[in-house]
């Protein structure tokens, strides 16, 4: 049995499409966790916004965009961030979290993080 | 000179078997061999050595005293799988028997579920049962035939009987290779090439028997009821015959229908009634009497009866020649599981090529012979009469230490298949397992739910954090470049302005991965 290229696709899309429970949300935090499979939350999260626009669909992938302007940034080092279903701060359960080396905004400069998710099909047993 | 042998399970050589026999049948659509192997094992010498479903290759060829043993590919004889490990008796007289079938005989513990194709080619027929009703079974080796069926049907018929029928159709054969992989090949009648005769056979048994002949075949299939019509002549008479015996019975007369009842059923029919149907003579009776009345048709009129009737499918065939020399030998097949007329025809066609007697030889062969890579052998024996080529239909080796070194380990059979009780078994099965799946249609809804596992999965994904400067742009709400007008200016030294001064994005970080 194989799962095949265009139920890949239909998943890919789903991730970011209006139905049901989907990606809708960037959160930013100054936590240090080491990511993990059981992750529901970032460890420290300053904020969460919307993600930009809609997301883009594109064989197999789907890439969510999201801003942060410089008086919202102003006074965090970040260190994390991830994707979430709901825009409400400490709402929803974490999908997606990535851990980096600290960025300072102190006001004269603004954030931007992409993120593309991938789904893949192959055979099964 | 002698022949070695060697069994191979699970990639470790055991070769402590007291004895080993293979039997290999070769069909002239597939070939399927089994094995089975006895050995001493004391006090539970291999009480926990061997499981079902462990991998068995077995290799044998002829070798010379003194030289070096080394074993290659082309000497194996068996590739399958162990299906069953027996312990016999009780301490040091325990004895261990393993046995198994090679890959092509997966084939039969599975059946076809039910599928009508039309207008397709053979070879996509045999991707797609293999497909959906095995598992861990390539087809890489599949090879296209130039034969497209109109139509063929199956109905949980054992998949290897499916795979024959599709070979006898397109001229093909199968089995299944040692890397689990269906080959479905051109058929050729290749000989090995091998002669046989009073120089290397040891032992004959020949045998020629009406048993098996067949030259009278009955084929009936399924039942079918298709509606009719007649007009109905009236002449004054009560009792009109039909053409058919009627199934569904509706008249009308005047085009107003009449109501029918069953002849005999009750001793005085009810009132109102004004037919009966006498179904095995053919006739509808029109009733009369002192309580019921009098529904006789006037004389000269006329009516309409609609009724279906009950048309079989039916084929019959016979081979004048062979019944004058042989006597009469008919066979009849009620097989409810046939709906057309053509498989009716095929399968009498394929009856009737049993229309002489059957010719059945064995023979015991000293020394080593590759009987594998062809279907065809000579043999020259004069004391039975007989100079011929024939189709070998199988093969069996016996090895142990006595008949390796004699080189007495192969023993063949050729021509015709002699059946016997066991065949008459397999039969009745057969026919049996038909019975049962009359009523299963390949237009019945079957709900399943299947699981598998890995197909699908996301991978982490890819990411980029960016940053810019925001120079001398305006920021609504921002401390101080959010302030318009002179003398202010913005973080960078400037003149806020209104407009977009922000610098180009900056990757800080990334990660992940796409493939």
């Amino acid at each position: 049995m194989v799962f095949t290229n265009v139920g890949a696709e239909e998943i890919a899309v789903l991730l970011g499409s209006d139905t049901g429970t989907y990606i809708k949300a960037y959160g930013i935090g100054i936590g240090s966790a080491t990511d993990s499979i059981t992750s529901t939350v970032l460890e420290s999260e300053s904020q969460r916004r919307a993600i930009t626009g809609n997301p883009t669909f594109s064989s197999q992938i789907t890439t969510f965009q999201g801003d942060f302007n410089s008086v919202q940034m102003s006074g965090t080092d970040l260190t994390e961030f991830g994707l979430f279903p709901d825009v409400d701060a400490d709402a929803g359960s974490l999908w997606f979290k990535q851990t980096i080396g600290s960025i300072g905004f102190d006001g004269t400069n603004e954030l931007q993080i992409s993120t593309a998710i991938r789904v893949i099909a192959e055979s099964g047993t | 000179m002698a022949i070695i042998s060697k069994i191979e399970i699970e990639g470790t050589d055991y070769n402590t078997y007291l004895n080993l026999r293979v039997s290999t049948t070769i069909d002239k659509y597939n070939t399927v061999s089994s094995f089975v192997a006895s050995f001493d094992s004391p006090y539970g010498r291999y009480s926990d050595t061997f499981s079902v479903g462990d991998t068995v290759v077995i290799y044998a060829k002829e070798h010379t005293y003194g030289d070096a043993i080394s074993w290659s590919d082309d000497d194996k004889i068996f590739a399958g799988i162990l299906e069953k490990v027996k312990f016999t008796g009780q301490g040091t007289k325990t004895m261990l028997e393993l046995s198994g079938r090679d890959n092509t005989a997966k084939l039969l513990d599975s059946t076809v579920e039910p599928i009508v194709f039309t207008e397709t080619e053979v070879s996509e027929i045999v991707k797609e049962i293999i497909a959906r009703n095995t598992t861990g079974i390539s087809v890489n080796n599949v090879n296209a035939t130039s034969t497209t069926l109109d139509r063929i049907a199956f109905n949980h018929l054992p998949l290897f009987e499916a795979l024959q029928q599709l070979g006898e159709l397109s001229g093909y054969y199968f089995y299944i290779d040692a890397d689990v992989d269906l080959n479905f090949k051109e058929n050729s009648a290749a000989s090995t090439g091998l002669t046989f005769d009073n120089t290397n056979v040891t032992k004959v048994n020949m045998e020629n028997t009406r048993e098996g002949m067949v030259n009278e075949v009955y084929v009936y299939g399924d039942r079918t009821l298709a509606g009719f019509e007649e007009d109905l002549n009236f002449d004054g008479g009560s009792v009109y015959t039909l053409l058919s015996k009627p199934h569904n019975t509706l008249i009308t007369i005047g085009g107003v229908p009449q109501k029918g009842g069953v002849f005999n059923l009750v001793a005085s029919p009810i009132s109102g009634t004004k037919y009966l149907v006498n179904f095995h003579d053919k006739q509808v009776i029109f009733t009369s009497g002192t309580d019921i009345g009098d529904s006789t048709p006037t004389s000269g009129g006329s009516g309409l009866i609609m009724y279906d009737r009950d048309i079989p499918i039916v084929k019959k065939s016979q081979d004048r020649d062979s019944i004058d020399l042989y006597g009469l030998r008919r066979k009849i097949i009620n097989d409810k599981s046939i709906k057309d007329p053509q498989t009716a025809q095929d399968i009498l066609d394929n009856e009737l090529t049993k229309n002489s007697p059957f010719r059945g030889i064995e023979l015991a062969i000293k020394g080593w012979y590759d009987l594998v890579n062809g279907k065809t052998v000579d043999v020259t024996l004069d004391e039975i009469n007989l100079d011929d080529t024939v189709s070998l239909l199988s093969v069996d080796y016996d090895f142990n230490k006595n008949t390796e070194a004699s080189e007495n380990i192969i023993s063949i059979k050729l021509d015709n298949k002699i059946g016997n009780i066991t065949d008459q078994l397999k039969d009745m099965k057969k026919r049996i397992a038909l019975i049962e799946a009359q009523d299963m249609g390949e237009s019945d809804t079957i709900t399943q739910i299947e699981t598998t596992a890995g197909s699908c999965w996301v991978v982490g994904s890819y990411w980029e954090v960016r940053t810019r400067l925001i120079n001398n742009s305006f920021i609504l709400g921002h401390d101080i470049n959010g302030q318009l007008g002179s003398p202010e200016v913005s973080v960078s030294g400037g003149q806020v302005e209104l407009g977009d001064d922000r610098s180009a994005l900056t990757v800080q970080y990334s990660g992940g991965f796409y493939s």
